[in-house]
């Protein structure tokens, strides 16, 4: 490939922060040919997302940016400003990762898009209405003439990155910058999304640069792959040759930690823990103060039995009711409906006669950032269902139960005085499941522990639960949209969508063959890297 | 300072900072038991404005309580020989004489005693009523919420002058009926406040995780919602404080508040722009104690604010 579109020659960008230099891109070198994709990996950390906003200038005032962008030729390093904002949306475009914060929700989306026609190719009135129509469509957007009078809020996720990429596409750019574009959207959109940028790609000829740490995707999209680090290049080449054979451990690491093995079945006569019938979760959408309020049905009816020391996993798609079905039973949510938990009727337990049960029923989040309370220590976060439970316990015995509790999630007692925020994502997960374990229960709700996660945390996150559910008999439900991890952990799973269960099954049964369409489109969109 | 100033949850992962970069911070000694005061007293006391501001405040405040004393002036006593004379030092007059004799020093300093209680009991008083009925309205939320936030737009729609000539008919004039109507009309916004960052708050993880370890309601406002909603707080108080001490003097021109001999520096700063012309003195002497106060009183704000978030170091 003789012509090479964007350079980038031996590029560091320093954050000066008050307390010393952070290096965040050390000496990255990378060259990407006109048409072609380039994978940039890494987790979360690794300067992935700094690399291409330097290559936009849009990276915050303290940082010191060296080396050099060569973009057809000119380095961007360089250039004035006004001849960057020329170059920003028109010849280099970018698609961000959340689709909902990238537009603005005060102005139609066709609005939005007729902006940059405006601002960079002078189109204006009825020649820029059909050229955003026009957009649309070729984005697979229906019915494009309604949509572009549309307000982002009305459309779904997959509607929504789809109207940025028609963003992007406006001005027919020689690069495409995806940060992470499927990351906020369900595995199968996420397929769809995809597809489309590889469609566009090849009618318009720009060159992708891909930026992501799902490897999956990149063995199925990327003709290069760059792999990053703490801010470092560690590798890189083409896509299947670096599959093949990696050289660098890091990669080799990356490639295996996809989440192995599955989960011993229990004795035939272990006894029913928690069983619910009927299910229902109903959410006001309008209150009225008289008459009756309007209702959406989020759960419909739903069946679920777990003995002890079982695994269930839900999966399913956003919006398909999964973690509110687990909010439901451990009764964080009013529902309707039958649910007991070890032969007692939990579902109409009131206040403090259901406390004594929630000592038994804990529950661990998906977000390691919001489910720990900033201003409060790890040892007082670990230490309050104790006050709760225990209050018979003094300070220097509670304490003791909480350096348990962090050794037993292999974290040093020693940190129980810092606060959450001094703690990585995955410690903060291990926080929240040494508070759920403190008090000894025998149920823990899992609601997307290991999704927030980067894959090499989320592989030792899920050792840990393993081991914890053989040594302690706990029984897990196991809320996830990872199939992988559904299936490396759980006896059986339940696959939900719009409140209901389209299938359940054994775990191995329900993966080697799966009965309904729905199931096996979701399937076809996880595992598509290994299927190439 | 760091830029991280904001204690709520975009700040966690700001845009282009390397997220996985510095995280292990300077704790001298991890193992040692430092409760949230004394870690926030340490972090105040890094701050050169919030420590210079506090010792201010409190010379200012020393100087209101025993400053009169020391003088050899009283509160109302005229000096015959000196009308309308300029600050000196010769005739113990050392920031000058009003209209009517009286030392300028003496009343700004006894003014502030009027304005710095006023001040601190109508705070104190929105402070306690504000952040628990906002964090009580929006924790419980439902019908609940909407009853109590009807009651703040009854109160709001009350003309506060009404509300004083009111209270003034039932109870009688006294000094402490001003903070009583100041205090009845400023927890409002602060409940307002409050209840907007608890809806926030209670949809966060870490309440629902305290709700599911079976922790009280009443343990999970005072835990959860109230002390993550410190910060807007404590900005919101550095606001209330001027405003308060306005109103007073707002209240006192119309005749309703302190009235002579006694003084306050909303009083005295208004006597003082009748005057700015011939004697600038007037205006400026209590001006600049007020000023002085409001100042402090928002980089201690400003100091607190960051000294009790955790992640400011």
């Amino acid at each position: 490939m003789a012509h090479k579109l964007l350079e980038i020659d031996d590029l560091c960008v320093d954050f000066q922060l008050p307390d010393g230099d952070v290096a965040a891109v050390s000496h990255v070198s990378l060259t990407l040919a006109k048409g072609e994709t380039l994978a940039l990996v890494g987790e979360s950390g690794s300067g992935k997302s700094v690399t291409s906003t330097a290559i936009l200038r849009l990276l915050p005032e303290l940082a010191r940016t060296r080396g050099a962008i060569r973009f057809n030729g000119e380095d961007l390093l360089g250039v004035p400003n006004r001849r960057m904002r020329e170059l920003r949306g028109n010849r280099i475009a970018t698609v961000f990762q959340e689709p909902m914060t990238s537009l603005n929700p005060l102005h139609r989306v066709g609005d939005q898009i007729k902006e940059v026609l405006r601002l960079h190719r002078g189109l204006r009135g009825q020649a820029a209405r059909t050229k955003v129509i026009d957009l649309l469509d070729q984005v697979g957007i229906p019915d494009p003439a309604r949509r572009a009078t549309s307000y982002p809020h009305e459309l779904s996720g997959g509607q929504r990155q789809r109207v940025m990429i028609a963003m992007a596409l406006a001005c027919e750019p020689d690069l495409l910058i995806a940060d992470e574009p499927t990351t906020a959207l369900d595995v199968t959109v996420q397929a769809q999304i995809l597809g489309l940028l590889r469609e566009l790609q090849q009618r318009y000829g720009m060159a992708i640069l891909f930026i992501t740490h799902d490897l999956g995707i990149v063995r199925h999209f990327a003709d290069r792959v760059c792999v990053m680090r703490r801010g470092e290049l560690l590798e890189q080449g083409p896509t299947a040759e670096v599959f093949a054979n990696p050289h660098h451990d890091y990669t080799r690491m990356l490639i295996d930690a996809e989440p192995s093995g599955s989960k011993a079945p229990v004795a035939e006569s272990s006894p029913l823990l928690l069983e619910a019938h009927d299910v229902r979760v109903l959410f006001a959408i309008k209150r009225r103060w008289f008459g009756h309020s309007d209702y959406f049905e989020a759960v419909r009816g739903i069946d679920v039995q777990l003995k002890r020391g079982q695994t269930l996993g839900i999966v399913g798609e956003s919006g398909s009711g999964k973690s509110t079905l687990g909010r439901a039973l451990l009764r964080l949510l009013e529902s309707r409906g039958e649910i007991r938990f070890d032969d007692t009727d939990i579902a109409h337990l009131e206040g403090s006669a259901m406390r004594p049960m929630r000592k038994r029923m804990q529950v661990v989040f998906q977000d390691p950032f919001g489910s720990l309370s900033p201003r409060l220590t790890v040892g007082e976060i670990i230490g309050e269902g104790l006050r709760v439970h225990h209050p018979e316990l003094n300070r220097a015995a509670r304490d003791r139960r909480v350096q348990q509790a962090l050794s037993e999630v292999s974290l040093d007692p020693g940190m129980r005085n810092r606060y959450p925020h001094e703690f990585s994502g995955g410690q903060r997960q291990r926080i929240a499941i040494a508070r759920a374990l403190v008090l000894q229960p025998e149920f823990l709700l899992l609601d997307e522990p290991t999704s927030a996660l980067d894959r090499s945390v989320q592989a030792t996150v899920i050792e840990l639960l393993r081991e914890l559910q053989r040594k302690h008999d706990l029984t897990y439900l196991f809320i996830s949209h990872d199939l992988a991890v559904v299936r490396a952990l759980a006896d059986s799973v339940l696959v939900m969508k719009e409140g209901q269960v389209i299938e359940h099954g054994d775990t191995q049964a329900l993966f080697d063959n799966p009965r309904e369409p729905y199931t096996r489109e979701l399937m076809r969109a996880a595992f598509m890297g290994e299927a190439a | 300072m760091t830029t991280e100033s904001s204690p709520y949850s975009g700040a966690d992962r700001s845009p282009g900072l390397p997220a996985g970069g510095p995280n292990p911070p300077t704790q001298p000694d991890p193992a040692a038991g430092q409760s949230l005061g004394r870690e926030a007293w340490r972090r105040l006391k890094q701050n050169k404005a919030a420590m210079v501001s506090l010792w201010l405040l409190g010379a200012i405040t020393l100087a209101c309580l025993f400053g009169p004393y020391l003088l050899p002036w009283g509160l109302a006593e005229v000096d015959w020989n000196a009308f309308n004379s300029p600050p000196s030092l010769t005739d113990g007059h050392y920031l000058g004489t009003d209209a009517n004799g009286r030392d300028l020093l003496v009343r700004t300093l006894y003014g502030g005693r009027i304005s710095l209680s006023v001040a601190l009991i109508a705070t104190l008083v929105s402070l306690v009523i504000g952040v628990l009925y906002g964090a009580i309205s929006g924790y419980m939320g439902g019908r609940t919420d909407n009853l109590m936030m009807r009651f703040v737009d009854i109160m709001y729609s009350l003309p506060f002058m009404f509300l004083v000539i009111l209270m003034m008919v039932v109870f009688g004039r006294s000094i402490l009926l001003i903070y009583a109507a100041i205090g009845a009309v400023e927890w409002l916004d602060m409940a307002r406040i409050v209840r907007g960052q608890t809806l926030a708050l209670k949809r966060r993880e870490f309440v629902e995780a305290a709700h599911a370890l079976g922790v009280s309601d009443r343990k999970i406002i005072t835990r959860h919602m109230i002390p993550n909603a410190i910060g807007p707080v404590i900005v919101y108080v550095t606001l209330t404080v001027p405003k308060v001490i306005l109103l007073e003097s707002f209240l006192s021109f119309l005749g309703l508040g302190v009235q002579e001999p006694l003084t306050s520096w909303g009083v005295l700063i208004n006597a003082g722009t009748n005057m700015m012309q011939t004697a600038p003195w007037m205006l400026l002497v209590p001006s600049v104690f007020l000023a002085l106060t409001l100042f402090c009183l928002n980089f201690l704000g400003d100091g607190l604010r960051d000294a009790l978030d955790p992640k400011t170091r």
